[in-house]
């Protein structure tokens, strides 16, 4: 992963001493409530319903067991020993106090880490595949070029007041894992057919209220292009950019309003003048960034069908081993080895919320089993991204020792949730004991396997937060005469065929929601066909029978159309 | 006297006036960040009865909205030629209209506004203004400048920040000054120097693993 030198080190440094005279103004009232909080906010820290909550980032999901054990430290000593991941790979204290804050950063920088850009209206901390650079299905590790992109937007200057946040998601797989076409800008990078690496550039993606998926601006940007051709978009995105109005300040906004062609033509002018500019990319340049992501030492495979007879005759003797293998494992580029998924989803525990001691514990485990490297996904969890096959019984006793080893990845306790009511103060709804409710229903190991993989997706308010648009089922809070209420949505999906979810109707008390889940499942299991998954269950039936059987309505001979097809 | 920041953090005073609009309730949607579309729809980025209302002192350096140069332009055309016009750019207004109302070359100054510091239109206004319009005369920073953001806006191509008259001590202007430094070797190109770090300087390669 990327290793810090002088100037990265002189930046972080200088940025903590600038916080920290902020601070001491802030408190000192040298500073008002009003020019503080883009400050903080920058520096990721909020001010939330109980207490702040400051935001580490955690850029594109990498970071390494010391990293890690820093983490645990500082949520010792400044919060409740805990943190949270979430949707978007960075890790959250929940309560910190301000006056601390400096010093936690200190700590952070001295370990490599910073919290800058995690929050605000400026380009975010940025999201990657989390196999990226595994991926079996990978064409070009999207890592150098996250990397390099972090350089570029930290503490751009032009860029460092926009009407809103700014969010980008890499990815250099055929399957997208990163959610490309719903953030601000996504790149998914590939390889042409001579071999070059080209850019595909989707933009104008986003969630909340005005859920969007992105238009592609360039099919096939060069890589030596790529700063120049995001600074043009943020340049017209900076200067045209709604400010009026919080919710169409979005670069989705401009695009919905210019048009895709338009704003295209805008963003293509602009480059056309910082085209091939002194920030155009060097071939030297990325090797430099390149050789940080080289792949570890590898050892050689040996005969992987004959380590897999042996996980397999351990599989069949213990079923809670084969069902980790099922859920958790994942494949992985370099033969002999895979990727395991720890997972962070166990019953009883607020989805991406972990203990220091488990952090301590994981960055053994990294050490032990995955060469000191730990990877977060944007579904809350995390990931050992290099463990030799025959390593893989070891690794599940010690994770399960350690409650990390739930086998549920990717099925419907694997539920993504923000932390809502309880902590976030824009908040209609308390998402988490909904979460824990939805935990405790499907615990039950069987019927969890027979549903299959279904992506729950829980939002406390319509900034979703939890992605719940992109959820197969997503359930989002809202607020009704001060009450706790939820609507439900069905056939949202992430991946290269993205879909946002079409609401089913009314929103209902929070109590009715899991019988109305329940409703939904027996309706997919009623319908689906030998090995279908829910989601193609879904898109085969469409919405109206899920409709029918939640609100009671008569299927008219089931044939009733939906409003917006649901066919993949 | 307006009080001023120059670069490398001199303080200094000047002897023009910043004319502003009068405090108005006259909705300005244009200001409200709607530049992309206003610029399909020709509205007006400060309409007539605002700058009617504007007094223009009669003598002395003054500095006056972009919106009364091009309105009464005839009037003024004597004074700006004296060099005791200059001109400010809205956030909303584009350095392309600027440039084709004011005659860059012998302009005295250009002063952008900052409607309020989390308003960054007026960054890219001046980075376009020094790259693409190849201005070269001096480039103000008026409004909500405020000491946190001076450094950003040095980097961006203004050479005079004019803080809100009063926001400021003396001696919290010098504390500004002296830790413009902060950053010494920020990652990416910006107009004051355009070559991102990697080109500045020589970053160390990453030691091959064996
Ligand atoms: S979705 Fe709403 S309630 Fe949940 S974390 Fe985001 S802002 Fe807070």
């Amino acid at each position: 992963m990327y290793r810090y030198d002088a100037y990265d080190q002189a930046l972080v440094d200088a940025r903590v001493a600038q916080f920290r005279d902020q601070t001491r103004r802030y408190l000192a009232g040298e500073l008002t409530e009003e020019e503080f909080r883009p400050l903080r906010l920058q520096n990721g820290l909020y001010v939330q319903r109980h207490a702040p909550m400051l935001r580490i980032a955690i850029p594109y999901g990498l970071l390494s067991s010391p990293q890690l054990r820093v983490l645990a430290r500082i949520a010792r000593r400044y919060d409740k020993s805990y943190g949270h991941f979430s949707t978007r790979q960075n890790l959250q204290l929940n309560w910190p106090r301000i006056a601390d804050v400096p010093d936690i950063l200190a700590e952070l920088a001295k370990a490599g880490m910073h919290a800058i850009q995690t929050s605000g209206s400026c380009i975010r901390s940025i999201t990657a595949d989390h196999l990226a650079g595994i991926a079996a299905d990978e064409e070009v590790d999207p890592r150098p070029f996250a990397e390099i992109l972090r350089q570029w937007s930290s503490l751009h200057p032009e860029f460092s007041q926009l009407p809103r946040k700014f969010k980008f998601a890499v990815s250099g797989a055929r399957q997208d894992r990163a959610a490309l076409r719903v953030h601000d800008v996504g790149l998914a990078f590939y390889k042409d057919g001579d071999g070059e690496v080209k850019v595909r550039v989707l933009a104008g993606g986003g969630l909340g209220r005005t859920p969007a998926l992105a238009v592609t601006l360039h099919d096939a940007l060069p890589w030596r292009q790529l700063l120049n051709y995001c600074e043009a978009i943020l340049r017209v995105y900076n200067r045209y950019g709604r400010r009026d109005n919080l919710y169409k300040a979005r670069i989705k906004i401009l695009a919905q309003s210019l048009g895709a062609q338009k704003l295209r033509e805008q963003v293509d002018a602009e480059w056309a003048h910082l085209r091939d500019g002194p920030s155009t990319l060097t071939e030297a340049e990325l090797a430099r960034i390149g050789a940080f992501f080289a792949p570890p030492p590898y050892e050689a495979a040996g005969d992987e069908s004959a380590a897999l007879d042996r996980l397999r005759a351990l599989q069949a003797e213990d079923a809670e081993f084969a069902a980790w293998m099922a859920r958790c494992v994942h494949p992985h580029k370099q033969p002999g080895y895979r990727a395991a998924t720890l997972s962070l989803k166990r019953t009883g525990r607020a989805p991406g919320d972990v203990t220091s001691n488990e952090m301590d514990a994981i960055a053994d485990l990294a050490e032990r089993y995955s060469f000191g490297l730990i990877r977060s996904t944007h579904t809350q969890n995390l990931i050992l991204g290099d463990v030799r096959l025959d390593a893989l019984p070891d690794l599940w006793r010690d994770a399960r020792a350690s409650g990390l080893a739930t086998p549920n990845t990717g099925l419907l306790t694997d539920l993504i949730c923000c932390p809502g009511g309880d902590f976030c103060g824009l908040a209609n709804a308390r998402s988490l004991p909904l979460a824990q409710a939805m935990q405790e229903r499907f615990a039950d190991r069987g019927r969890l396997f027979d549903l299959g993989e279904i992506e729950l997706n829980i939002s406390g308010c319509i900034n979703s937060c939890s992605h719940h648009h992109l959820g197969h089922i997503g359930i989002l809070g809202v607020d009704k005469d001060g009450a706790e209420w939820y609507q439900v949505s069905l056939g949202g999906a992430q991946g290269v065929d993205a879909k946002l979810g079409e609401i089913i109707g009314r929103a209902v008390p929070a109590e009715e929601i899991p019988a109305i889940v329940d409703k939904i499942l027996a309706v997919y299991l009623d319908a689906r066909q030998l090995g279908e998954r829910f989601i193609d269950t879904l898109r085969r039936i469409g919405i109206e029978p899920f409709r029918g059987r939640v609100y009671g309505i008569k299927e008219k001979d089931g044939k009733k159309e939906s409003r917006e097809p649901q066919h993949a | 006297m307006l009080e001023v920041i120059r670069v490398e953090g001199r303080i200094g005073e000047e002897d023009w006036t910043i004319v502003p609009y009068p405090a108005s309730n006259a909705p300005r949607p244009r200001a409200a960040g709607k530049a992309g579309l206003a610029r399909n729809t020709g509205e007006a980025a400060a309409p007539p009865e605002l700058l009617a209302g504007l007094a223009v002192p009669a003598a002395g350096k003054i500095i006056v909205p972009l919106a009364l140069w091009q309105a009464r332009r005839d009037g003024l055309q004597q004074r700006f030629d004296a060099g005791e016009i200059a001109v400010w750019l809205d956030a909303c207004e584009e350095v392309e209209v600027l440039a084709a109302a004011v005659d860059l070359a012998a302009a005295p100054l250009l002063a952008l506004d900052f409607p309020k510091a989390t308003d960054g239109r007026a960054y890219s206004s001046a980075a376009l203004l020094r790259e693409r319009l190849h201005y070269r005369g001096p480039l103000w920073a008026i409004g909500d400048v405020q000491r946190d953001y001076f450094a950003f806006m040095f980097r961006c191509g203004f050479d005079t920040l004019v803080p809100r008259a009063g926001r400021y001590t003396r001696a919290q202007l010098e504390e500004a000054a002296a830790n413009l430094g902060l950053f010494a070797h920020p990652y990416q190109g910006a107009v004051d120097d355009p070559l991102p770090l990697w080109r500045r300087v020589r970053r160390p390669q990453q030691e091959v693993r064996t």
